[in-house]
Parts: structure tokens; sequence; C-alpha cells
């Protein structure tokens, strides 16, 4: 009888200091979490409806809603609900579909991620079709990003344009490319890398060139 | 010559010791030690007993840089009760310790996330302040995230 008394009050005690969880270790908890589930814990009590607002890892999925409309709508809406003096250091973004149809969720997220400073960026697509994707150019002068990543999960199956002129990424240390055709237009000869004085860690996978005769590879 | 040995000191008044070198991959620690050398009893005033040994085994461990993220995963996994694990991670961020907080907070995030919201409450001893027309009211407001 006693035991169970003891026991009661220990486990009391616990509820008390999980119940009072700082707003710092909710939201970073909030931050492995797809995005769309971290907004909806805005319901589980008043404490919680604004913490999402300031998580610093951002998860973006596009299986998380049912149509891609839906998701352009949800990718809108939550970046305009964020906290705006929080720091946001990574955004993750994976879409399954066309490409024109996320054409504006890739934008926004690219231009959030300039705008905020953002040091870590990575954008996956799976099941897509063959048609050409034009970046914003100004992803290619992040002074901020280290860590870029852009994938497909279709061997060769997508065309990215790239601007003709050196990426200028003074901060990049990690470049992670895969299965993506570079179309560089009608130049001969182009070192992508001369701006990118940072750079350790170059991942170039299953990749292919449009339009490019030499590719330049000149690191330290 | 012998390796310098802090002594850390829980809510509940128990002491442990550890030596200065693994103590100080707390950045609070570290501080501390900077500061004043820290000859004497660090207090730790919101650390209970039972999470200070945690956090004193995981900071003792012997692990290679390379295998350390492995450590780290398989250490909060191994207590994976989340009333553990968020006292854990509350110890981390007291004492700064990234990676211990960083692989609590996941190891939380793996476990509920497939939770309905009235599940997440139960894990986290949550109390629903409002009422079912506060609560709609709040679904109606991030009605493009429900």
């Amino acid at each position: 009888m006693l035991q169970i008394k003891r026991k009661t009050i220990i486990s009391d005690q616990m509820d008390d200091r999980i119940s009072n969880l700082p707003d710092e270790i909710i939201s970073h908890i909030l931050s492995f979490l797809d995005m769309k589930y971290a907004v909806q814990t805005s319901a589980l009590s008043k404490k919680w409806k604004y913490i999402w607002t300031s998580m610093n890892h951002l998860n973006l999925n596009s299986q998380s809603s049912r149509t891609s409309p839906l998701f352009v709508k949800f990718v809108d809406d939550a970046l305009s609900h964020r906290n705006h003096l929080t720091q946001v250091s990574a955004v993750e973004l994976s879409f399954t579909g066309a490409a024109t149809q996320f054409y504006s969720v890739v934008t926004s997220i690219v231009n959030y991620a300039y705008l905020r400073h953002v040091t870590k960026l990575t954008i996956e697509w799976f099941r897509l079709n063959t048609e050409s994707f034009r970046f914003p150019d100004h992803l290619f002068g992040s002074h901020t990003l280290k860590h870029l990543s852009l994938a497909t999960h279709d061997f060769y199956g997508f065309g990215v344009f790239i601007p003709i002129s050196a990426w200028d990424f003074p901060a990049l240390e990690t470049l992670n490319l895969s299965n993506l055709v570079l179309r560089g237009g009608t130049v001969e000869s182009f070192d992508f890398f001369s701006k990118c004085v940072n750079l350790k860690d170059l991942t170039l996978h299953n990749c292919a060139m449009s339009g490019l005769d030499i590719f330049n590879v000149l690191l330290d | 010559m012998s390796k310098k040995t802090l002594t850390l000191m829980s809510k509940d008044k128990q002491l442990f010791n550890i030596e200065e070198h693994l103590a100080v991959q707390s950045v609070t620690i570290r501080n501390m030690v900077k500061e004043d050398g820290a000859s004497s009893v660090i207090p730790l005033p919101r650390v209970d007993s039972e999470t200070l040994a945690l956090v004193i085994e995981y900071l003792n461990r012997q692990q290679a840089p390379e295998e350390d993220e492995d450590y780290v995963k398989k250490f909060v996994d191994e207590r994976g009760e989340i009333p553990t694990l968020l006292e854990l991670a509350q110890a981390a961020l007291d004492l700064d310790i990234k990676k211990l907080m960083d692989a609590a907070c996941m190891k939380v995030a793996d476990l509920i996330k497939d939770f309905t919201l009235e599940e997440v409450r139960e894990a986290l001893r949550i109390e629903n302040d409002r009422t079912p027309e506060e609560e709609k009211a709040i679904r109606d407001e991030f009605q493009w995230a429900f």
C-alpha cells in the first residue's frame, strides 16, 4: 500500500515536470516531425498554439497532403504564419509528382531559404516525369548555405537548368547532386566551383551534362 | 599526471564524480571551469539523480568520434520511455550537450509521429485547457493544416 502511494507521488512529480517542458525542448521535438503534423500540435493546448512557428528546422513533404494544390496552399500558409524573428537553420522539401505542379513551392522555399539565411537546404523529388526545371537563379548565390542537396530518385529523370555564372556559395561546405541533368546552355567550358571556396565534400551521383563540353572541378 | 576530477550535485543533493576532461563535453560545465576553475562542487538544481546518473554514463562513454553518432542513438533507444527521454532532454538542455539533446528529442519525435493528438496529450501529459468550441476555433484558424 505504502509502495503504491510512493509511486503515485513520484509519477505526479514527473507529470508536473513534463507538462512544464520548456518551449525550447518542444520546438526541438517538433523540428524532427513533418511540418503539417507540427502545425496540428497547435490544437493540443493553449501553450502549444504558436510553438510550431518557432521551430528552426522545417520538414515539408507533399505526401502529407491529399493533393498537390493542397500541399502548395499548405506551404504558403505555413511559411506566412512563421515567427520571422526565429532563425531557421534547415529546410527539407520532398515531393512526389510532376515538377511543374510544385514549381511555386520550390520557388517559395528557395526564396525563403535565401531571405532567412538558411544554412542547410535539401530538395528531393520522387517519381517525376522528364520535363525540365529551372531553379530561381539566386539559389546559386546564397552566402549562408553550408549544405545543399538536390536529388531525384529517377535515373536521369530530370533536367535542371543551371545559371551560367560561377556558383557563388562562399559558405558552402557540402554539395550533393544526385540523378540530375545539368543544362548549361551553349558554353563550352564552365568552372562551377571557382567561388565555392569552402567546399569540402562534393558528391555527384548519376549526373549528366547537356550543352556543356567541359566540366571543371578545381578544388584545393 | 593524475586526471582532474569534478563533483556534480543533483537536485536531490547526490554527488557524482567525473573526470574534468569528460565533463567539459557539457558547454555549461566548460564555461564554469573556465570562469572559476570549478574547484568545488557544481550544483545542478534542475537535474535529478537518476537523470544525472544517465548523463554521467553518457559523458563517460569511450567511443571513437566516428562511432559516436551510433552510440548516442543506441543510448537513447535503450532508454526509450518518453518521460525518461524528456528528463534527459531537459538535462542536456541545461548542461548544453547538443548531441544528447538532439538524440533524445529525435527519439521522442519518432515515438509520437504516428500518434493522434489525443495520444500525444496522454504521452506528454498535456492537459487540454480549451473548451470544445475553443479547440474548433484553432482548427478553423489553421484549417489549411488539418
